[in-house]
């Protein structure tokens, strides 16, 4: 199968045309035209990118294989997961949301429900001092703020 | 029923005066306080954040210590967005600012944001604007450089610390203005991320003037290697730099001092502000404070308060017209 | 001679038990720092710079501690490169593409212990270059205008088809990408926005530090998980050091020509470290035709670390000399230096001689106490590997997003990382190589604005880009190293099959 480099090479077609059309809409600056505007080196990319990405298509290679569909909705689950502990670090805290999201990933892992909880914690409450008291940059403690 | 609504009322009254007075009395700062610099480490706001904060600290204004917290993003945007949406009333808090602050207030670079939303403390020094040439320029005053400009507004070409649009390009576009240069959007200037970078290209003989600040140029200067044509400054400037023309004295009416100061969350209580008022002007007359600004080339500069906050109106307004007037926005 | 009766008075400050002592500190901190993926010398060096306040260190102090935890930060970063395949920071990102393969191979503890030998080199030579040509190179740095920039980037992309891939397109498509990706946020020139669609997040663009975790960590992780599921898992193997003079000689060579290449890039403002490193591994692959390139080569793994080290200490000599950052980190330094109330520039070696040469000397100290505390701590690296990684992958992924996110306040940014995770995953599944990508983002916004400053002082005539003896010069490599690989190439390959026939023969 070659299908995911002209897949792809598609996808990246589309962008160079969008980044590129972008480009052209940018406002004249002030001072007026220049030889080398702001749309200049954007319209060299999307060129290049363009070429590369019609290559592909033409061109492409044999493919990698994909991970099986149940494995694919995993790493989204871990995707996820990270996802919401970004969100969660200023509700929350940083150390309960760090513990949540390491004690899931190891557990996702395969680690058992209780290794994955000692490490989750302990990681979280470690790195918390480190960065907070030896470091001197600040984490929320969102939850644990009295 | 009527007695106890007015003994209720009497009660959340007097309780409401009692805090009033309370507060009255006076601000108590936490034990730590807070300086976000809205840049990464190692630019102007951050030597602003750290420097004040460890006077602060040494004055024992503070028992703890004063963090500064880093914030980059859109040249302060970031940091003034955060200060009005998350912490509009922390009264432990203060923000860098300069005059690079109220050039994209003035220019609408922080979208939906204005200059009233914070309160302005005070400045705590500044530092002058300057133009220079390389040592081997034909030109040896600024009004040669500005005569030839007259001919041709891209005749003499410009390299500076900000981006394009910014405080070291207004200055120039303020000086040629004075001198009555016409067709302003013509003058190039070059932007470079620093204005050590720019001022290398100058030194190194490929763009003909700098435009800066004056605590940039001193090696360069003691060296030989850039002659400062003129400073903007209301009066020559102290020792070591008593030898370099103001703009003034060469007949163009051009001051440009980049202050460094601060602002507090807008509904910071006012007893806050007040207190953070009082304290800045304390901190300028400190020792520790004098030694700190000989040390990094900044120059007298003191505003607090109202005076501070009507001051940021006015340039704030006046960079607006200018900026209009050369057609920098619309 | 002159140069040397000042160095040995730089000795007399660094041999003070308070200096040994600040190297040794520095040196710890910044090994670690290094090693942290998403932590760099340059945060490094940030991080430290309020100790170095609070604790009230004198100038000299302060200088050797920071410069300490610079080298460290440098010599750190290969560690989890070669252990983990995710670079501890953005210059030893060169070093995964054959130091992971050697772990993989059961030769971690030699791929550590050769990167510690060619980083002290690096180090070494470099300072040493920095002793004897700082005031002449200073003054060449003074003859790079924007079209000479412009085209040391062009020659930077033009190497890059030598380092990855067989298919080059797919390189060229990586790099535009990553400098389309630097092209977000204010332009500088002109004020305009572009690609912002109004977030004020992005008015300054992407940091790279961010798709540098995304790319490498992230997505590390989840190719772990696949494959742990699937195949089994390629488990690195745990091995005692088994180094000997031979295997320190073979890779000298690579090391020397490394050293020299970093030193050079180094010195050169806006090129850095990743250049540095970049530069000599894809020199010493053309040079050695014959090695195991991106297999696990141990010369692949001395040149990169010879290199980013040597460029360390050459981005010095512009901040020393002309007061002009080279990286990042130098920025950094800069700062300090001018709250400390040093103003660098081409003034500094007079004004201020006792404390350049006393830094310079520290750096020797701090080199050799490097290279004792790694060589011995190359076990205590390994045992790292001891961990199973269904505990060490999550934990180190925390860390490289606190790294971010301590330093910006900015869950955006997590996001913006989490995103460049997927898109790493999705990017190596299509063999598109990640390292011109990153870059792409180092090098896109310097290379468009010295196109664009070199038009405007030309007033548009395009032919500026070649008007001076050194850009030709720089050019003409450029277009050899874009050329040169595909002629002669093929020809090499073809001699050396003959040759192995002929000895077959034989």
């Amino acid at each position: 199968m070659r299908i995911n480099d002209r897949v792809f090479g598609m996808l990246m077609l589309i962008l160079a045309v969008g980044y590129g059309w972008e480009a052209t809409q940018f406002p004249i600056p002030f001072g007026g035209q220049e030889s080398v505007g702001p749309e200049t080196f954007p319209i060299m990319l999307a060129i290049i990118l363009g070429i590369s990405s019609i290559y592909m298509i033409v061109r492409p290679d044999q493919d990698e294989k994909w991970a099986p569909a149940a494995m694919l909705i995993e790493l989204s689950v871990v995707v996820l997961s990270m996802l919401a502990f970004a969100w969660a670090i200023e509700p929350i805290g940083f150390m309960p949301a760090a513990a949540l999201v390491v004690s899931f990933l190891s557990w996702r892992m395969g680690a058992s429900i209780a290794k994955s909880i000692i490490t989750g914690v302990t990681s979280s409450v470690v790195i918390f001092f480190l960065f907070n008291n030896v470091l001197e940059l600040a984490l929320p403690l969102g939850l644990l703020e009295f | 029923m009527l007695n106890t609504i007015s003994l209720k009322s009497v009660l959340i009254s007097s309780a409401v005066a009692l805090t009033m007075a309370g507060q009255a009395y006076a601000f108590e700062p936490a034990r730590s306080g807070e300086c976000i610099a809205p840049a990464n480490p190692g630019g102007g706001w951050d030597f602003t954040c750290r420097s004040v904060g460890k006077v602060l600290v040494d004055q024992g204004y503070f028992k703890g210590n004063v963090q500064t917290v880093n914030m980059t993003g859109a040249g302060g945007g970031v940091a003034f967005a955060h200060t009005i949406s998350k912490r509009d009333t922390d009264e432990n808090l203060i923000v860098a600012a300069s005059t690079a602050t109220t050039t994209r207030l003035a220019q609408g670079q922080f979208p939906g944001m204005n200059a009233d939303q914070v309160k302005w403390v005070g400045t705590l020094g500044a530092d002058y604007g300057i133009i220079a040439v390389g040592k081997d320029s034909k030109y040896t005053s600024l009004t040669q450089v500005l005569d030839a400009l007259k001919k041709d507004p891209s005749a003499v070409k410009f390299a500076g610390g900000s981006a394009s649009g910014g405080w070291d390009h207004l200055k120039v576009l303020m000086t040629a203005q004075k001198a009555n240069v016409e067709n302003l959007p013509k003058v190039r200037y070059l932007a470079y991320s620093g204005g050590s970078e720019a001022l290398v290209q100058v030194v190194g003989g490929h763009v003909d003037a700098f435009t800066g600040d004056i605590s940039e140029v001193k090696g360069f200067m003691d060296s030989g290697d850039l002659r400062v044509l003129a400073v903007l400054s209301e009066e020559r400037l102290p020792a070591p730099y008593d030898s370099i023309p103001t703009a003034m004295e060469q007949g163009i009416d051009s001051v440009a001092p980049n202050w460094r100061g601060f602002y507090v969350p807008g509904n910071a209580s006012a007893e806050s502000y007040d207190w953070w008022v009082k304290t800045m002007d304390e901190l300028y007359t400190t020792q520790e404070w004098k030694d700190v600004m000989t040390k990094n080339g900044l120059m007298p500069f003191h505003k607090s308060g109202a005076d501070f906050t009507q001051f940021v109106k006015n340039q704030t307004l006046d960079i607006k017209i200018l900026s209009q007037d050369i057609g920098l926005i619309k | 001679m002159d140069t040397m009766s000042l160095l040995m008075q730089g000795f007399a400050v660094a041999l003070t038990p308070e200096s040994i002592m600040f190297a040794v500190i520095g040196a710890i901190l910044g090994t670690l720092i290094g090693a942290l993926p998403g932590l760099g010398p340059a945060n490094g060096v940030a991080i430290l710079i309020p100790l170095a306040f609070s604790l009230g260190l004198s100038p000299t102090s302060s200088l050797i501690l920071l410069t300490s935890v610079y080298a460290g930060a440098m010599y750190g970063g290969r560690i989890s490169s070669i252990l983990l395949n995710i670079p501890g920071d953005e210059p030893a990102m060169m070093t995964c593409l054959d130091g992971y393969p050697m772990a993989l191979k059961g030769k971690a503890a030699e791929a550590l212990a050769i990167s510690a030998i060619a980083s002290f080199i690096g180090s070494f030579i470099a300072t040493i270059g920095l002793v004897i040509l700082a005031p002449i190179l200073a003054k060449f740095a003074l003859r790079f205008g924007p079209s000479e920039y412009f085209a040391l980037f062009a020659l930077a992309f033009a190497t890059l088809g030598g380092i990855t891939g067989k298919n080059q397109f797919k390189t060229m498509m990586a790099a535009a990408i990553g400098l389309m990706i630097a092209t977000v946020g204010i332009d500088i020139s002109t004020g305009v926005q572009r690609f912002t669609f109004n977030t004020l997040e992005l008015f300054e663009g992407v940091d790279f530090i961010i798709a540098i975790v995304g790319l490498f960590a992230i997505s590390e992780l989840l190719f772990f998980l696949e494959r742990h599921a699937g195949d089994g898992l390629k488990q690195v193997a745990i091995n005692k050091l088994k180094l000997s003079a031979k295997d320190i000689i073979k890779v000298l060579p690579a090391s020397f020509r490394g050293a020299v290449l970093g030193f050079i890039a180094g010195v050169l403002p806006g090129a850095g470290a990743s250049l540095g490193s970049f530069i000599s591994y894809t020199l010493e692959k053309r040079v050695s035709d014959k090695g195991e390139f991106g297999k696990g080569d141990p010369r692949g793994v001395a040149a990169p670390e010879a290199g980013n080290n040597g460029a360390a200490s050459g981005a010095l000599v512009p901040m020393l000399t002309l007061g002009v950052p080279g990286s990042g980190t130098t920025a950094v330094l800069l700062a300090m230096l001018i709250s400390l109330n040093i103003s660098p520039g081409p003034m500094l070696f007079q004004q201020n001689a006792d404390l350049v040469w006393g830094v310079i000397a520290a750096m020797f100290v701090g080199n050799f106490v490097l290279l004792l505390l790694n060589i011995p701590m190359v076990g205590i690296f390994v045992k790292l590997l001891s961990i199973p990684p269904k505990y060490l992958m999550p934990v180190v992924t925390l860390i490289a997003s606190v790294g971010i996110y301590s330093v910006s306040h900015s869950a955006l940014d997590l996001y913006f990382m989490i995103g460049f995770g997927v898109l790493g995953y999705i990017f190596r599944k299509i063999d598109i190589p990640l390292v011109p990508i990153i870059l792409g983002m180092l090098l896109g916004p310097e290379m468009e604005k010295s196109l664009r400053h070199a038009l405007v002082l030309s007033d548009g005539d395009w032919t500026v880009l070649f008007n001076s003896g050194l850009s030709i010069g720089l050019w003409t490599v450029a277009i050899l190293g874009l050329i040169l690989p595909m002629i002669v190439g093929p020809i090499v390959r073809a001699k050396m099959s003959k040759s192995k026939e002929a000895v077959k023969d034989v």
